[in-house]
């Protein structure tokens, strides 16, 4: 199978473009661009013009901001089939990318022409429904982290993102703890105090490079917090 | 085969060789290579995986990554 081909197919399992005929695939495969990364990669920077959409048909890419003292947060990560720079290609011929991208580990993105991506948007309607359906679910999910940034305690953020985590099947990357404080919000060291504290309450345990959670109830009710 | 040497990760294309992992390492495990002036385990059964060494390092250069999984419950 010719890479175009293999593009077309793989496009074509993804729910975005499921609904288009097989020579509109064969169009978007023709004028993309398969970029891969290894873990650690910079998919895309902060005040990046943004030229392309950007779908990823393998890995994780984090997209986060960062702050003049090198904190981060993590607004959410890209998988398979999702995609971004959707809605800023609708709004604006010059946007620019208002958050970084990184891949988590390695990670394939194919980058669409906005051409192609506004011709997809103007003549398919079940395109539009899915990526109406996309950038709602998208924005659900940001408005989800900014009530939990500014009303939670960090302390609820972490027992809700170690359960997230430990419920994962498969995961096998780990995370550092710094990591984690760009996911809730906060810094390396409040991570590591509430670890401790979560171990000494019995929550969890350390062993070397595993952190074992051993009660989901204590876990569950302090995520649930707010 | 068991996970118990399993010992933090040092970059050492980022490393400055500035020390502050060795000089933080409460065990000792750490040291400063004389010779090549870089980290390195001098004593890898001694590291407790206390992750000092990552919170210290001023370049990012040592990660301590955990693995998150569900026990049972004593």
């Amino acid at each position: 199978m010719g890479a175009e081909q293999d593009l077309t197919a793989r496009l074509g399992q993804m729910v975005l473009f499921s609904g288009l005929p097989a020579e509109a695939l064969l169009r978007i495969a023709e004028s993309s661009v398969l970029h891969k990364y290894n873990a650690g990669d910079t998919v895309f920077s902060e005040e990046d013009e943004i030229n392309s959409l950007l779908v990823v048909l393998e890995g994780d890419a984090a997209v986060f901001k960062r702050s003049l003292d090198g904190r981060e947060q993590v607004f959410f990560h890209l998988h398979a089939g999702e995609i971004i720079s959707a809605a800023a290609l609708l709004l604006d011929d010059n946007a620019c990318h208002s958050a970084s991208g990184r891949a988590c580990q390695a990670t394939q993105i194919v980058s669409i022409p906005p051409s192609i991506f506004r011709d997809l948007s103007s003549q398919s309607s079940p395109f539009n429904w899915t990526l109406l359906r996309y950038l709602a679910g998208n924005s659900e999910q940001l408005s989800d982290l900014a009530g939990r940034l500014s009303l939670q305690s960090v302390r609820s953020r972490l027992a809700a993102f170690l359960i997230k985590q430990a419920d994962q099947p498969g995961q096998t990357a780990g995370i550092t703890q710094k990591e984690i404080a760009a996911e809730i919000g906060t810094v390396r060291e409040i991570v590591a105090r509430l670890l401790r504290d979560f171990a000494q309450a019995g929550w969890l345990e350390r062993q070397r490079q595993r952190l074992v959670l051993k009660n989901r109830a204590a876990l569950e009710e302090e995520a649930q917090r707010w | 085969m068991t996970n118990t040497h399993v010992l933090p990760v040092i970059e050492l294309s980022l490393c400055i060789r500035c020390g502050a992992c060795a000089a933080a390492c409460p065990e000792h495990a750490l040291a400063m290579d004389i010779e090549s002036d870089t980290p390195f385990f001098a004593k890898p059964e001694a590291c407790t995986y206390c992750t000092e060494c990552e919170a210290v390092c001023p370049q990012n250069a040592i990660q301590c990554p955990l693995t998150i999984t569900w026990g049972t419950q004593e």
